[in-house]
């Protein structure tokens, strides 16, 4: 009698689980299926029509897919993606290990020097891309600070003008991205080294290793999850790169399409030339290329990290 | 729960807000919402006080102004989702891009139904609207380009008159770099250099929208441009640390420039010094005398909720009286024949009148041929020591690449 | 040696801002000066970005401030929710959901940019009207990223805690609001703080679906300034100062938050 009671009792805590588990689920799960599930078939289908402003004209398969990856100018934009991403996430991401080390050590005014490197990372994009192209205007302050330091502008191969020189632009904005973004993967790691027992550490020193060696062979191999997190999301950041790109380059990326972005292409072909099926298939190969990224970074880093298990 | 219902009571203050005030207009008003771009903030307080006589005309309508930073791709933006302004301008180059795309409101039944007279529009600031029997917008104005002095860095050179010729040109710009000053900021744009092509016998595109570009003369034209660059006698406002070329002649960054009408109220407002040091005069000659003119129009969407008023505005805004008003303050002269050019704007005129002076091309692709030019041609200065005409065959080049095929 | 290299890069990376400061406030002509002190300071620049530009600086503001507002709220709810239900309530499919919702963190904006942008011109949402500030909530209403990091907090809150509640007979939703929510609130915290941060500074969405002047946003503004003023850089400077102020104090006053929650959870998990 007794125990059929408790039965019960657990059967309709079991139910009502479900009950409130489906309950809390399904405004979000509704939002995700509409919002990011729906919406990502949608653009699949639309990516397969001729679809212009006044709507879809024709379906043309796989004609859109075929005409971006013939256009040289997104190919470049391909090609300028991949190359600020692979620059910028290992510059971004050694530079922010780099700093939470700096102000991991119990040094005096450690909090002071962490709120200031995390600075950069909490002003808007518009804010302070538009800052920097005025401290490296020809005539702006980076310049100035080379002048000082005895480097003639005018002489440089390209006079100074690094956002309007297509050979420094890229760079130039990769400098800066890497610079705001530090930022944000030093705390990061900061979050992980906290977490990393220092006992590891004092024994391999007291074992005789050097500091170089515990680096090396004992704090990079714990700070894998952190890794992980850092390259993965600086990876997927890095490749929607756009609010920089426009604000320097204009909607054409000038000079010569070096700052023509994937995203960039995209707007362009929506808001310019209003080829909405077009941006839709350049859209779906962005996801492919994000996609396959993030699934090699899992295998690299094992699957471990992924559900964020030390 | 408790932060649901503050969202939504935050969300229902919001649209409280934000109806409260267009629920205030009288009954009768009719708003009209016009969407335009604008160079300076003093060419906006023209058309504002131009939308004001409208107004005063007009009881029954009012007009909301929105200035886009980025017009083009903000009206595509209100095309998709069939909201466009009642009336906003449209740019020569891609009009036809509009129209291909069937968002335009053919305007002939109502200039029929008005009774307005065409005849009084230049042909050619009329024909990038026309499309066969149909027109998609009302010349607003014209504008050539022209070149622009700065007397006080000339005297500094010991220069009097502008340059006349490219020759004239060519020795003004040694005298005045000998004095380590720019003598001409020039954006390496096809609509700056375009009028050198010109100048030099040659142009932009035939009658039937074919390239002209390759032409020995078009290409004459941009090897004498490019040279320029490479002697340092022409800069773009790039390279001035100038976000366009009217900047760098206001901070007395170079002696010439050459821009249109749009360039007075400008230097107005920020740089009234050199304003007032400022002399104007047709472009310099080489084969004969040539410029580029542009011209934008008013025109209505097809899913314009207020075509009627729409119209009303444009008829004003376009006929005798409505561009009297605007171009009275110097921002561009008229597009009409019947409205006389204002004082101070003579050249302007004159250079608009001169047969060799051609309006941009205008057919669907013809963005992306600017776009493939420029992007060319800045990159092929950047670097000190170009070859000027390896550097004109290859933007002449990518540009044909880009001329849209058949 | 350290200590220099710590000051070096502060220098780097706080000096550009109070040169934006300092640029603000000079006259147009000292601009390009190097001079960190304006000789002739003034306020024209504010001025300008609080008069009768259109549209000026308090309409930016009051704009971004209610967007983001209302996205932090939507963000905290759902993530709350879901969070919990995938951490400790189990029920068929639970699994498979959250894989499901692991893969939206992949879906990348500019997908949806053109989906997106149809289904809100279906819905009648991309206007001039007020119902325009429907479009950018529903872009903006769901965050995958914030529902795995709420999970994951509420994975690391110990099981006793709840256990002790049960036995006292309360039910899932009891244990939701009186146990786990008030555990969780700085994690709670640091999702506000970072998705107001981040609805802030977005520019991407604005400039897309806002269709009013009277509905962009600060950074939208500070596009727009850039095309209408060119580089008169003073007045462009006094918008960028004024609209990292406030994300400035918020993250002065949550910045423990952030340090401390947020990423160990998050990492760690």
């Amino acid at each position: 009698m007794q125990s059929s009671k408790k039965h019960s009792y657990r059967l309709s805590r079991k139910k009502s689980e479900i009950l409130v588990g489906y309950g809390f689920i399904s405004i979000p799960m509704a939002l995700f299926l509409f919002l990011s599930v729906g919406i990502f078939f949608y653009a699949i289908y639309i990516s397969t029509y001729d679809w212009g402003l006044i709507g879809p004209t024709e379906n043309v398969g796989l004609d859109n897919y075929r005409r971006a990856l013939s256009d040289p100018i997104f190919l470049k934009a391909i090609r300028n993606s991949l190359k600020y991403a692979l620059l910028v996430v290992p510059i971004q991401s050694a530079l922010g290990l780099f700093l939470a080390l700096l102000v991991n050590s119990k040094i005096k005014g450690s909090k002071f020097f962490r709120s200031a490197f995390y600075f950069p990372s909490i002003a808007s994009s518009a804010a302070i891309t538009t800052l920097f192209i005025f401290l490296m205007a020809p005539d702006g302050v980076f310049n100035g600070m080379l002048k000082f330091f005895g480097v003639d502008v005018s002489n440089l191969f390209n006079q100074g003008a690094w956002l309007s020189d297509s050979r420094t632009a890229l760079y130039s904005i990769i400098g800066l991205n890497a610079w705001t973004t530090s930022g944000t993967m030093m705390l990061f790691y900061l979050a992980n080294l906290q977490t990393v027992d220092s006992q590891y550490r004092e024994a391999a020193i007291t074992d005789g290793a050097s500091r170089r060696q515990v680096f090396w062979y004992i704090t990079m191999p714990l700070l894998k999850p952190a890794h992980f997190f850092v390259v993965t999301t600086g990876m997927i950041g890095a490749l929607q790169l756009y609010d920089q790109a426009i604000l320097a380059g204009g909607a054409d990326g000038s000079p010569d399409y070096s700052l023509m972005t994937m995203v960039l292409y995209i707007y362009n072909a929506c808001f310019r030339k209003f080829e909405f099926g077009y941006a839709s298939a350049i859209g779906v190969i962005l996801f492919v290329i994000i996609f396959s990224l993030t699934i090699l970074q899992k295998f690299i880093f094992g699957s471990s990290a992924w559900r964020g298990e030390n | 729960m408790k932060k649901i219902s503050i969202g939504a009571g935050l969300l229902a203050l919001a649209l409280a807000i934000s109806v409260a005030p267009s629920s205030v207009a009288a009954d009768a008003v009719t708003t009209i919402s016009v969407s335009t771009w604008g160079s300076s903030p003093s060419e906006t307080s023209a058309l504002k006080d131009a939308v004001a006589t409208f107004e005063s005309r007009n009881p029954t309508i009012k007009v909301n102004l929105i200035v886009d930073n980025d017009h083009g791709a903000q009206m595509a933006a209100r095309f998709a989702s069939k909201t466009p302004n009642d009336v906003f301008y449209l740019d020569a180059g891609i009009a036809q891009d509009w129209a291909a795309q069937g968002v335009l409101l053919d305007l002939m039944p109502a200039i029929t139904a008005a009774k307005f007279n065409l005849t009084k529009f230049n042909a050619s600031y009329l024909k990038p609207f026309q499309s066969g029997t149909k027109l998609f917008g009302l010349p607003k104005d014209a504008n050539p380009l022209v070149l622009e002095g700065n007397t006080t860095l000339m005297a500094a050179a010991g220069i009097k008159t502008l340059p006349k010729t490219t020759a004239e040109f060519a020795a003004h710009a040694k005298k005045l770099m000998a004095q380590n000053i720019t003598p001409m900021c020039v954006d390496a744009d096809i609509n700056r250099l375009g009028a050198y092509f010109v100048a030099f016998g040659g142009g932009l595109a035939s009658s039937t929208n074919k390239s002209l570009l390759s032409s020995a003369t078009s290409k004459a034209g941009l090897e004498w441009a490019m040279s320029n660059y490479k002697s340092g006698a022409f800069k773009t406002p790039a390279q001035l640390s100038a976000g366009w070329a009217g900047e760098a002649f206001g901070k007395a960054k170079c002696a010439y420039t050459m821009e249109g009408a749009w360039l007075d109220p400008y230097l107005k407002d920020s740089f009234p010094d050199v304003y007032d040091a400022m002399i104007k005069g047709p472009l310099p000659k080489a084969k004969q005398a040539g410029s580029l003119a542009f011209t934008a129009a008013y025109a209505i969407g097809k899913d314009s909720p207020n075509p009627k008023e729409a119209w009303t505005f444009i008829e004003y805004m376009t006929g005798a009286r409505g561009m009297t008003v605007w171009t009275s303050y110097g921002v561009a002269i008229p597009s009409r024949s019947d409205v006389s050019i204002p004082l101070g704007y003579e050249v302007n005129g004159v250079v608009a009148k001169l047969a060799t002076t051609i309006t941009t091309p205008a057919f669907k692709g013809w963005g992306d041929v600017v776009g493939a030019f420029n992007n060319e041609a800045k990159k092929q200065i950047q670097d000190k020591n170009f070859n000027a005409k390896k550097a004109a065959a290859a933007i002449i080049a990518a540009a044909e690449a880009a001329w849209p095929k058949g | 040696m350290f200590y220099s290299m710590l000051i070096f890069y502060s220098v780097i990376t706080v000096v550009p801002f109070i040169w934006s400061v300092s640029t603000s406030i000079k006259p147009s002509d000292e601009v390009y000066q190097s001079n960190l002190i304006p000789e002739n300071p003034t306020v024209k620049a504010y001025a300008t970005v609080f008069g009768k530009i259109q549209p000026n600086f308090q309409t930016l503001f009051a704009n971004s401030l209610f967007i983001a507002c209302v996205v932090v709220v939507l963000h905290l709810i759902f993530a709350a929710l879901a969070g919990y239900a995938f951490a400790r309530l189990r029920f068929p499919g639970r699994d498979a959901l959250f894989f499901v919702v692991l893969g939206c963190m992949m879906v990348p904006d500019q997908l949806r940019l053109v989906p997106m942008y149809q289904l809100l011109v279906k819905m009648e949402l991309i206007n001039t009207g007020p119902t325009n500030y429907l479009a950018i909530f529903l872009v903006k209403a769901i965050s995958a990223a914030d529902v795995f990091l709420m999970r994951q907090y509420f994975l690391t809150i110990p099981r006793e805690l709840e256990d002790a509640a049960k036995i006292d007979g309360a039910g899932p939703f009891q244990l939701f609001s009186k146990i786990m929510l008030p555990n969780a609130a700085p994690v709670l915290a640091t999702i506000a703080i970072m998705t107001f941060q981040g609805t802030w500074n977005d520019l991407f969405w604005p400039s897309i679906v806002l269709q009013s002047p009277n509905h962009w946003t600060l950074p939208f503004g500070i596009l727009q300034f850039k095309g209408q003023f060119s580089t008169d850089w003073p007045p462009i400077m006094a918008l960028v100062v004024l609209s990292t102020i406030p994300i400035l104090a918020l993250y002065t006053f949550g910045q423990r938050y952030i340090i401390n929650v947020q990423l160990s959870s998050s990492v760690k998990g």
